[in-house]
């Protein structure tokens, strides 16, 4: 049996494998949304730039520095990592006692200052970055083709993913983590330094954004508007998924992820709009998401 | 904390008293601003986005909710008088009232989805609802995808207004503006627009009082989004095209950042944010995408400094100020 | 039975004996606002090494607030407060705590996203001398029993309290703040907060202790402030509360 529904296996298993990929940068990006929301209160709405600037940066030290691929793994969300620290630091912080959304605008304009800074350096249009020579080839399963630079990415986004579950909710940092998020003032009270967590738990999840931004530089190409309609679509993954779970975040961004490749084969003139839909079918049935509690 | 703390503790009595000299001002400089050698393109653009930063302020400044999802409204209104009058024959009338039903329409059932959730979660909602359409819009067959509705035909207004008069048009959109003013400050100083400010001050107050808290809020998402189909909708007749530019979420962002920078939760804030802003891309058009800088510092500096806006700032001021004291 | 709790080696005073003319926490015209709403208004207390000290009071008296001013959770705060010869009143919480202040707060602040085990670890340890796990289990039996429960939430009214002296008194802290540890909790329980409360005084604990419950105030502690609006109205000590029982009942209205 090669077909499902008239859909040829291979065809399917390829939509599919495209699915993960995309869910695989929806779970980085929702996880980090999650832990900002969860401890910081802010919708992080620079995750979109964070996600573009690992990209671009990876691309930079590649074209002018000859740094490559591994290098620039490591390096990239540093540095994305970095801006995210200056940023809470200097700006965020200081809007903690006043209403929410603030943060949420200062975020939006953050995001259009740095997206609009690397258009006018780089333009609009996309940088090719090669896949790495390591991950040339691939594997034949038998029923499809699974390029090597593909599996890498799904597994190291999924190690990622949930390596940070593991790291929050099993280890003694996750623990003060967990307790900050359901009281900051009492952490305090215990002598922890809650400030400097909230900054560095800023820094983590833009580092994870810029994480998949390099993950994805050698499959789409790198431009600076890359970031500004993933995160509306993260935004809507994190708004099914509900804001509650971390495990829920990273859960609900692989199964869209894989939702929208179905939805390319069955019908594709609806892919892009599957997610929204989507929200609107969880909000009007379980309004506090997938995971989320009341 | 409340976003808008000028409107909350009594309206400050010192500038609110002249209000009235603010307003004849004011629509004496828009009557005769064409005479002034305003570029009459400019001011239309600036008072379309007013009207639409007016009605995005009726959620935030005065229901507490942000919307990012209200280019849609005006995209789609855009679109809708675009399609009407070009393809279907409508007279300007038709076309806007069509734009302005289908506008509230949508705010309806957008207001009726996203109200499920508050504060952060609803600018999240609204602004993927946005998205929604955006992409149905790329899609559509009646939008003409990246090439929008071009060349839409002004028309004549109940067969005797020929819009393609510039002068005329002027004060067409002059009116419309003004409509759309006056439904806001009916709105506002509505018994809903009374209880709204009871829901932002303490939700759950008004529920145990027995006001059908969501039902309201719905209401004024409709309005809201009416109010934002009749601005694109007329947008669309000045410039003759309706195209995805409109129905993107970064046009959400400027009603935002526009109502932000004017002043949240007051009444004329979104009017002078209008016309800062627009301002600023006219004059910096040549700059090309540097504009997206020049705007996200904007918004930086606001949010960090400048919470209150300009008008907020005055009406602050005018507080404090020795005029206060003599008027109370 | 574990060895430890037949040979109680805790019961050696952590900090010698009681010093009573040695202020370990003293507070100056101490004045704290929330928001715009100004709560306390010129307090005056001191509280010496090695005592159990009770602020008595009506609800909104302001003895929360005395105790979330030491520990800087107010949004300001003027006058002084005096920790071990320390200034702390322009400190934050963390810097406070890590002078060796141990808070408990209202409403206990259990954890329910960690498991007791994790509650019961959290808060860092702040200086050396703070009492061993096995001593803790040693004072509170149950605790050992729900150890393994998945969820801090988990646990009942008086168990979640013993966690709350329980995780504090590992880190090392000289001072313990408690916030109504009896709040809500049957007579029995209260009985075995009561042991727990006089053990840790033999210990060398130093208490200042917020109480709604007069009966279990008046058999632990060596003085008494009542607090009204935001003040200090009266100060009683075990003895003097006897012979003027009646006056500090009509002060507190019971």
């Amino acid at each position: 049996m090669t077909d499902i529904l008239g859909v040829p296996l291979p065809l399917l298993f390829g939509q599919l494998l495209i699915g993960l990929i995309n869910g695989s940068f929806y779970a980085l990006l929702s996880l980090g949304l999650a832990v900002i929301f969860g401890l910081l209160n802010v919708i992080n709405f620079a995750h979109g730039a964070f996600y573009m600037l690992g990209a671009v940066v990876a691309w930079l030290l590649l074209t002018y520095f000859g740094i490559g691929y591994f290098p620039a793994l490591i390096l990239a969300p540093l540095i994305v990592g970095a801006l995210g620290v200056t940023l809470e630091k200097t700006l965020l912080s200081r809007l903690y006692t006043v209403d929410h959304l603030y943060g949420l605008l200062l975020t939006f304009g953050a995001a259009l200052i740095v997206e609009g800074l690397f258009i006018n350096l780089l333009g609009v249009s996309g940088k090719p970055y090669n896949t790495p020579q390591v991950f040339a080839g691939g594997f034949n399963l038998g029923f499809m083709f699974l390029p090597a630079y593909r599996a890498w990415v799904i597994v190291a986004s999924l190690l990622v993913c949930f390596g940070t579950w593991l790291m929050i909710e099993r280890t003694k940092l996750g623990s003060y983590l967990r307790a900050a998020v359901e009281s900051p003032e009492l952490v305090r009270a215990f002598g922890i330094r809650v400030p400097m967590m909230m900054t560095l738990t800023y820094g983590f999840a833009a580092s994870l954004a810029g994480l998949a931004g390099v993950l994805a530089a050698p499959i789409y190409t790198v431009s600076p508007i890359m970031g500004q309609s993933i995160i509306i679509t993260v935004f809507a993954i994190v708004v099914i998924g509900g804001m509650g779970s971390i495990l829920g975040s990273i859960l609900t961004g692989l199964g869209v992820g894989l939702i929208e490749g179905l939805t390319r084969l069955f019908y594709p003139e609806a892919s892009s709009v599957v997610v929204f839909l989507l929200m609107i079918v969880i909000l009007l049935t379980r309004p506090h998401g997938l995971f989320g509690r009341s | 904390m409340s976003l808008s703390d000028t409107s909350k503790s009594g309206a400050p009595y010192g500038l609110t008293m002249l209000y009235p000299a603010f307003v004849v001002l004011g629509l004496v400089f828009l009557l005769s601003a064409p005479f002034l050698g305003v570029y009459p393109i400019f001011l239309m653009k600036v008072l379309c986005f007013a009207v639409m930063a007016s009605a995005f302020n009726l959620m935030l400044g005065y229901v507490g909710l942000l919307s990012f999802g209200h280019a849609a409204f005006f995209g789609m209104g855009a679109y809708v008088l675009g399609h009407t009058m070009k393809e279907w024959g409508l007279p300007p009338m038709g076309g806007l009232a069509l734009a302005t039903g289908v506008a509230a329409l949508m705010g309806l059932v957008f207001g009726a989805i996203a109200i499920r959730q508050k504060g952060i979660y609803f600018a999240m909602i609204t602004m993927a609802l946005g998205q929604l359409v955006y992409f149905i819009c790329v899609q559509a067959p009646f939008t003409n995808g990246e090439d929008g509705i071009q060349a839409i035909p002004r028309g004549t207004v109940l067969g005797v207004l020929d819009l393609r008069d510039t002068l005329t048009l002027y004060y067409f959109v002059l009116a419309i503006f003004i409509f759309g003013f006056l439904v806001i400050y009916r709105t506002v100083r509505s018994p809903l627009g009374q209880a709204l400010k009871g829901v932002r001050e303490n939700e759950q107050r008004m529920i145990s009082l027995g006001y059908p808290v969501a039902q309201m809020k719905v209401l004024a998402f409709t309005i809201s989004a009416a109010l934002t189909g009749l601005a694109g909708a007329t947008k669309a007749i000045v410039f003759q095209t309706a195209t995805l530019t409109d129905v993107q979420w970064q046009t959400s962002g400027e009603a935002v950042l526009m109502t932000l920078i004017g002043g949240i939760g007051t009444l004329f804030g979104p009017i002078v944010g209008a016309g800062i802003i627009i301002t600023i891309q006219s004059r910096f058009a040549s700059m090309g995408s540097w504009i997206m800088v020049i705007i996200g510092v904007i918004f930086v500096v606001c949010v960090m400094a400048f919470r209150k806006g300009v008008v907020g700032t005055l009406l602050e001021s005018g507080k404090s100020g020795p005029s206060a004291s003599s008027d109370t | 039975m574990p060895k430890s709790r037949k040979t109680p080696t805790f019961c050696k005073p952590i900090w010698g004996p009681p010093m009573p003319d040695a202020p370990v926490l003293q507070l100056s015209d101490l004045n704290a606002w929330y928001g715009e709403s100004h709560i306390l208004h010129g307090v005056d207390l001191r509280v010496n090494t090695g005592e159990v000290v009770c602020l008595l009071g009506r609800n909104g008296a302001g003895k929360t607030t005395i105790l979330r001013s030491i520990m800087g959770l107010v949004d300001r705060r003027e006058g002084e407060i005096a920790f071990a010869g320390r200034q702390i009143a322009d400190a934050r919480p963390e810097t406070i705590a890590r002078q060796g202040i141990g808070y408990c707060p209202e409403e206990r602040g259990i954890f329910a996203s960690l498991t007791v085990r994790e509650n019961l670890m959290m808060p860092p340890v702040v200086a050396k001398g703070g009492i061993s796990l096995d001593e803790i289990y040693a004072l509170f039996p149950n605790l050992l029993e729900r150890l393994s429960a998945q969820s801090g939430a988990r646990l009942s009214g008086g168990e979640q309290q013993m966690l709350a002296i329980a995780r504090v008194l590992r880190t090392g802290a000289k001072l313990l703040l408690l916030d109504e540890p009896t709040e809500g909790l049957a007579p029995v329980i209260v009985q075995q907060i009561a042991r727990s409360v006089k053990r840790l005084k033999e210990l060398g604990f130093t208490v200042l202790l917020v109480e709604q419950n007069f009966y279990f105030a008046s058999e632990l502690a060596d003085r008494h402030y009542v607090i009204e609006h935001g003040k200090v109205v009266g100060e009683y000590t075990r003895e003097t509360l006897k012979t003027r029982a009646d006056e500090l009942k009509l002060l507190l209205g019971v």
